[in-house]
């Protein structure tokens, strides 16, 4: 039995309560626990948006202690580490020796092992693919199966990249990382009128871009003008400084966000991103927006409603002014809006595909619930398919209708954990 | 420097290899899993570049010629002995079972106390010897007084150590330390706030060269006071 303690968790866009239990093995002979009885779940930082490494009396087991390089070889690019170990700790090692990740997402805390089960993306998903991409095999624990590893095509491969954790603990894995030029990237921004205009640049950058996206503020349904952020980084050799690496604690604050302050805080991150236009900047800092933004998930309150949603390039200029007529409609005002493109095939219950992502974030109140509801079956009109790592409230029909290999998932989970002892807030809410 | 750690795979020892091996130092790091050992030894090597020798051992079935072979042929001559390795148990609160009590007091003292004995004439002429103790040998009381007594047993002897060998070593420290945050304290209900294991790195090798008994946090040596001092006809009925 592991060591436990009674932990009420809070999901990291603030929506999420839950009571459940914490363990945080620190050697091996106690992670690898033969208890098949209790329901089980993965925790790595925890900072994944939704409530996926906790759930209603189900035990995380913290893997923080798990944080150690394995091996890395120059020659190959190919690094092993545990799963506890963060993205900022294996940049502050691979940068100094000329690598890096291919993919990151935007916090330097976010583990190695969230990053396979979420199957998450990075800066520049067309030409970098998401974090499966560069798996090169994990091992996986298991109380019924005990360890076990898998490369790419393997059942426990493919159902543990992008599995949410429902497969077993990822305990270690090897990587494939990238030779990188330098420690710093130039940032150079392109005003926008409107998203039809930042879709095309993205469709003609993206292929080469080191980092690009584009960010919209969206407060008013029927304006969308904005920037597309392209970042190259520099043949500049130097130090690396993490400037910002304060945790990120999910913690709920006063209510700020709301029809007044929306726009203010939008006009004020438009003055901090023009600042930035031609800037040379650390890769960490450029790599991890959300490093030191702990205060800007606090001013939602009650909690942040993310929505991500991939959507195929050719219905893309039909789809976001429908979006706009229902933001209209439910009197609803987006905080953050962004674009990124994605290309290749769609990866078992993953995030990924072929097409240009919207993401926005919204209060978490009624009007915002109803207004996603009705998004989804717009989505599922339009062929989109939602992120379930960051929408708290999506539902098991909308992302049962969003993902076709949802049944092959669900046949290979079956056979990785037969007993569905691996749980969470997330395949509760999702039917997985 | 030429560090051995006794107990290097988790909590504080964990935390001490790290510490040292950014100093470059070489470290002999002892534990009794093969798995942990491997790992932490290859970490440290790949971020620091140090020389790392993992030696597989348990402090309580110690086999001392095999040690001082391995040492010796690993950094030769001894400048930091750290002995970290401990453990306690829940049961530790009545009357233990025999193997519980014989584990305790094995891995507690009996074993660093041989340890030490075997490493001694590896020693170079300006060691240092830290010894992770606790508070809980401050005063017996109700709970884990049997990881007290073992506790306070290795103290004296480190003490004693100091006495006899103040010439041949440079110094002898033992830190009573309060809870830290590791496996042993984990999911506890504390009355004061837990240290991180880290912290407790940091002040060892910084105060390498003191001699004598510490506390760490520093504020327990108040409490310490307060407590041995406390009549008995009050001191029973606090809580166990």
């Amino acid at each position: 039995m592991y060591p436990r303690k009674p932990a009420q968790f809070l999901s990291i866009d603030g929506t999420t309560i839950v009571d459940g239990c914490l363990a945080e093995p620190d050697r091996y002979r106690v992670l690898y626990d033969r208890d098949e009885t209790n329901p089980i779940i993965g925790r790595g930082s925890g900072l994944s948006y939704v409530a996926a490494s906790m759930g209603k009396d189900v035990l995380s087991i913290g893997m923080r202690h798990f944080d150690r390089l394995l091996s890395f070889d120059t020659e190959t690019g190919i690094v092993e580490a545990e799963a506890g170990i963060s993205l900022g700790a294996l940049l502050r090692f691979l940068l100094p020796r000329g690598f890096m990740l291919a993919v990151m997402p935007g916090h330097p805390n976010i583990s190695l092992g969230g990053c396979i089960a979420a199957d998450v993306h990075g800066k520049n998903p067309v030409r970098d693919g998401t974090f499966r991409d560069h798996v090169l095999s994990l091992d996986l624990w298991h109380p019924r199966s005990g360890l076990r590893r898998g490369g790419p095509g393997s059942v426990i491969f493919d159902a543990s990249c992008g599995g949410y954790g429902l497969t077993g603990i990822i305990v270690s894995a090897r990587v494939r990382v990238r030779r990188v030029e330098g420690v710093k990237a130039r940032l150079n921004l392109t005003p926008v009128k409107s998203f039809d205009e930042a879709h095309e640049i993205l469709q003609q950058r993206a292929a080469s871009a080191d980092l690009i996206y584009s960010w919209h503020d969206w407060t008013k349904p029927n304006r969308t003008s904005g920037f597309v952020v392209e970042g190259a980084v520099l043949e500049e050799q130097g130090t690396a400084a993490f400037t910002r690496t304060a945790a990120l604690q999910p913690r709920r604050g006063f209510p700020l966000m709301n029809r007044v302050t929306i726009p203010l805080f939008n006009a004020a991150y438009r003055f901090k991103i023009l600042r930035q236009n031609g800037a040379v900047l650390p890769l960490p800092e450029i790599l991890f927006p959300l490093a030191g933004m702990g205060f800007y998930f606090r001013l939602y309150g009650n909690g942040l409603l993310e929505h991500q949603v991939l959507v195929p390039h050719d219905r893309w200029s039909a789809y976001w002014p429908k979006v706009a007529g229902l933001l209209s409609a439910y009197g609803v005002h987006p905080v953050v809006s962004s674009l990124k493109l994605f290309a290749g095939p769609r990866k078992g219950i993953s995030f990924a595909g072929d097409g240009v992502s919207l993401t926005i974030n919204l209060v978490n109140d009624r009007r915002g619930r109803e207004f996603l509801e009705a998004l989804d079956l717009l989505d599922c009109d339009t062929g989109g398919v939602a992120n379930p790592i960051k929408d708290s409230r999506l539902g098991k029909q909308a992302f049962g209708r969003q993902a076709p290999m949802l049944m092959q998932f669900m046949e290979q989970r079956a056979a990785l954990d037969p007993n569905g002892q691996f749980r969470s807030c997330m395949s509760e809410r999702l039917g997985l | 420097m030429r560090a051995v750690i006794i107990g290097a795979t988790a909590g504080v020892g964990r935390s001490l290899a790290e510490r040292l091996a950014r100093q470059t130092a070489d470290l002999v790091l002892i534990g009794r899993d093969a798995r942990d050992l491997e790992v932490v030894a290859d970490d440290l090597r790949l971020r620091s570049g140090a020389k790392i020798y993992p030696v597989l051992l348990d402090v309580a079935g110690m086999q001392s010629p095999q040690l001082c072979e391995a040492i010796a042929a690993s950094v030769g001559v001894i400048d930091a002995l750290f002995v970290i390795a401990g453990v306690t148990d829940p049961d530790d609160r009545g009357l233990l079972s025999e193997t519980a009590l014989d584990r305790i007091t094995q891995v507690n003292f009996v074993g660093p106390a041989k340890l030490i004995n075997a490493l001694l004439p590896l020693c170079g002429p300006a060691c240092h010897i830290v010894i992770a103790g606790s508070v809980a040998a401050i005063r017996p009381r109700g709970v884990n007084f049997v990881y007290g007594a073992s506790k306070a047993a290795l103290e004296f002897y480190a003490m004693g150590l100091r006495h006899a060998f103040g010439s041949r070593l440079d110094s002898v420290a033992c830190y009573r330390l309060g809870y830290i945050s590791t496996a042993m304290t984990f999911g506890q209900q504390l009355p004061f706030p837990a240290t991180s294991p880290e912290a407790v790195a940091d002040v060892m090798v910084k105060n390498l060269g003191r001699s004598g008994v510490f506390y760490f946090p520093g504020w327990w040596s108040l409490l310490a006071m307060l407590l041995v001092r406390l009549p008995w006809s009050l001191y029973k009925n606090l809580r166990a």
